[in-house]
């Protein structure tokens, strides 16, 4: 489903005439089956964001190459055809404070070729499915932080995508809202549907990802292919000692 | 390559389009025709804001702004001290921005030639109306009537001559109050509050209504004295 | 129709940021205008009262394309909500070419409205617009188009708003000033700089030719169909090649 091969980063911090190399990813391979829960684990600032944004095709990679459902992925040449059946959630999503829910699910569902009477229909699902139909109405500016991270996972499954890219989905929800989206990644999974996410809550990534990569200053460290097997807690331990 | 391609030819047109067009934009100011404003600009050493309202484009807008500014210089009686020597520098700064405003032209001849009694200056003004605009009939009455009193110097026969234009009906608006303010002068009270009324019946309006109202107060106020002096 | 949704999505969110303010802004400067003027222009109150509005028109429309601009940098770019629409499969050059589809909508939205308040204000002083005073309008218009290019192209390279900003009046005001540049170069006898005066009067946006509103009727102009044919023409080349430079930026953007 995604195959990432030698993914290589620096960014570059311009100050007047002084530059600042920071890398961010030094060769990153790893891949992504079919319908599985790969976690991105890690520290803050360790590359995961940026191994998504480059997946996605908001930043482009010095090195390597992205292929999703086989085909090469290009930052200058999106390819619409495989981003139709992709979604993202980027980490703590700023939606534009003037507009409702409501308009806001329209003006993303514009934009997947769909019609207005779809659009509608999917927007119905969606805000059932995170429990915000009452607030659709609301403005995005007057929303709390886990009513926009909902608006967020609701705006990720509105093209019932394939891949879901999700970065950090779990920051900002309160328990509640932290079973909601484990239940919806499951369910999605259950579906058929693949899922690549990011976080550094190892608990919550222990409780639904297949495959874990840990990503360390920009390396990936370490896979763990059968996360259900490993015991309670288990996971903990090998992330300390993946990157300690 | 063939993207490439698509993407030479249309920058390669777009680009030729605006180079065609800055051309002929470029040539179609006529600076034959542009020169007596720029020439009479640098010569005259206009002030700031005619320089700043023509860099910008905005010579209409600082027009309007001589325009009240003249009003406002003009019924400031402070400057009575040095006869209001402002009002020509004034007035040929507002037209050299908008040669097309008539008011300049009709106000500040008026002002110059019956209030400050500078008649060549008024006619200078009203000169460079008529050339200006051509089709304006209301400029060469001015130009006459001022013509007629500087060269008669006789009250009597310009109060004719005025008289005569304003009865044709087609007469430009200043002309009936230059005419009341001659009779005041004169003394003849019952005569400039009759065309006051008849102004104020015309259905004048704003400061021109009120304009009227102190005359006719004014004007009430001089008969009564004069009856009781004079008798 | 992508691209003419997310221009109505970003006409509506500036709306919803109450940009029309401008236009009461114009409604309280004409009517003043109009009132004060109406007892102190002899029957030529309305040329006072049009000469003031467009300028003010002109004046508003450019404030509400800066207004465009700090929106657009800070609620799409700075805040990163363009991510969320960027990383659909939406191209770059629909996103930029719609907000600025989206732009000049709330431009002439805002023009719009002043029209009516400056028709109706006249119809109260016994004036109307002349037909120059229409095209005079549509002029300004063309002025908001080639300004919210350049705008958007200092957002797609420049990551601060301010600086945009900085550059996008620097622009307007070297622009006005660019045919009297020119008309300084033809009195200097020292060819570089000359050469150099003469490519800035090409190279700048020509705001002295879109400026019918203070042109029409004074000597050296005629205002002809040639000259409407060839202006126009000068505005959407001049705007197409700034926005496809803009797309070129925008495209190597990394969020």
């Amino acid at each position: 489903m995604i195959k990432v091969t030698g993914l290589a980063k620096t960014y570059i911090k311009r100050h007047l005439w002084t530059k600042r190399l920071i890398p961010a990813l030094r060769g990153i391979d790893f891949q992504v089956e079919n319908n599985t829960i790969y976690g991105l684990l890690g520290l803050n600032g360790q590359g995961k964001t940026t191994t998504i944004k480059i997946i996605v095709g908001l930043c482009r990679a010095d090195a390597g190459s992205v292929e999703i459902f086989g085909r090469r992925q290009s930052f200058y040449r999106a390819d619409l055809a495989s981003l139709r059946k992709v979604s993202y959630l980027p980490e703590l999503p700023y939606f534009p404070r003037h507009l409702t829910a409501r308009e806001l699910l329209d003006y993303y569902g514009a934009v997947f070729f769909m019609s207005r009477s779809e659009i509608s229909r999917r927007r119905d699902e969606v805000l059932e499915t995170v429990e915000m139909r009452q607030y659709q109405e609301m403005k995005m500016g007057e929303m709390s932080k886990g009513m926009m991270q909902r608006i967020g996972i609701a705006q990720a499954l509105f093209n019932q995508p394939d891949l879901l890219l999700l970065d950090e989905p779990m920051t900002g929800l309160d328990p509640l809202g932290l079973k909601m989206v484990r239940d919806i990644m499951l369910e999605l999974r259950d579906r058929g549907k693949t899922i690549l996410f990011s976080s550094h809550i190892l608990s919550e990534a222990e409780k639904v990802c297949d495959r874990v990569g840990i990503i360390h200053r920009g390396a990936l460290l370490k896979e763990i292919n059968d996360v259900k097997k490993l015991k309670t807690q288990k996971l903990e331990e090998e992330f300390i000692k993946a990157v300690s | 390559m063939k993207r490439i391609l698509i993407h030479l030819v249309i920058i390669t047109a777009l680009l030729s389009g605006l180079i065609a067009s800055s051309f002929y934009l470029h040539r179609s100011p006529d600076w034959t025709k542009l020169d007596p404003f720029y020439r009479q600009l640098a010569r005259q050493q206009q002030e700031l804001p005619v320089l700043f309202g023509t860099v910008l484009n905005q010579r209409k807008l600082t027009a309007v702004a001589y325009w009240v500014g003249l009003l406002v210089y003009t019924g400031d009686p402070e400057w009575q001290a040095e006869r209001w020597r402002g009002v020509m520098p004034m007035t040929l700064a507002g037209t050299l921005l908008n040669p097309h405003f008539i008011p300049f032209y009709e106000f500040g001849s008026s002002v110059l030639a019956w209030q400050l009694k500078r008649w060549p200056e008024a006619l200078v003004l009203l000169r460079r109306g008529m050339e200006y605009n051509p089709g304006n009939e209301k400029l060469f009455l001015y130009a006459a009537a001022i013509k007629y009193q500087n060269l008669d110097g006789d009250d009597q026969s310009t109060i004719a001559f005025l008289n005569r234009i304003i009865f044709t009906g087609e007469y430009p608006a200043l002309l009936p109050p230059i005419l009341a303010n001659i009779y005041k002068q004169r003394g003849e009270y019952q005569k400039a509050l009759a065309i006051w009324y008849f102004l104020m019946r015309q259905g004048l309006g704003g400061e021109g209504l009120a304009r009227a109202k102190r005359q006719v107060r004014e004007i009430e106020a001089l008969r009564t004295k004069f009856r009781k002096t004079g008798g | 129709m992508r691209i003419l949704n997310l221009a109505y999505m970003f006409f509506r969110q500036q709306l919803r940021h109450r940009v029309q303010v401008v236009v009461v802004v114009f409604a309280a400067m004409i009517i003043l205008a109009a009132m004060i003027f109406s007892s102190l222009a002899w029957e030529h109150e309305g040329e006072l009262v049009v000469d003031l509005g467009l300028s003010g028109m002109d004046f508003l429309a450019f404030m509400v394309v800066i207004f465009s601009l700090v929106f657009f940098m800070y609620e799409e770019l700075e805040m990163k909500s363009a991510v969320l629409i960027l990383s659909k499969p939406l191209r770059r050059h629909e996103y930029l070419f719609g907000h600025y589809l989206g732009t000049l909508m709330t431009v002439a939205f805002n023009l719009v409205f002043m029209l009516v308040i400056l028709s109706v204000a006249l119809a109260f002083l016994g004036a109307y617009l002349q037909p120059i005073d229409l095209f005079a309008f549509l002029y300004i218009f063309y002025k908001a188009v080639l300004v919210a290019s350049l705008a958007f192209l200092f957002a797609s390279f420049s990551s601060s708003v301010p600086l945009a900003v900085i550059l996008t009046v620097f622009l307007q005001l070297l622009g006005h000033f660019s045919f009297h540049l020119h008309a300084l170069g033809r009195q200097i006898t020292n060819i570089p700089l000359r050469l150099f005066l003469d490519g800035l009067y090409f190279v700048l946006p020509n705001y002295y030719w879109l400026d019918v509103r203070d042109r029409a009727g004074l000597p050296g102009f005629e205002f002809s169909f040639g000259y409407f044919l060839t202006s126009s023409a000068y505005v959407i080349c001049y705007a197409a090649i700034i926005l496809y430079l803009a797309i070129m930026l925008f495209r190597r953007k990394e969020f």
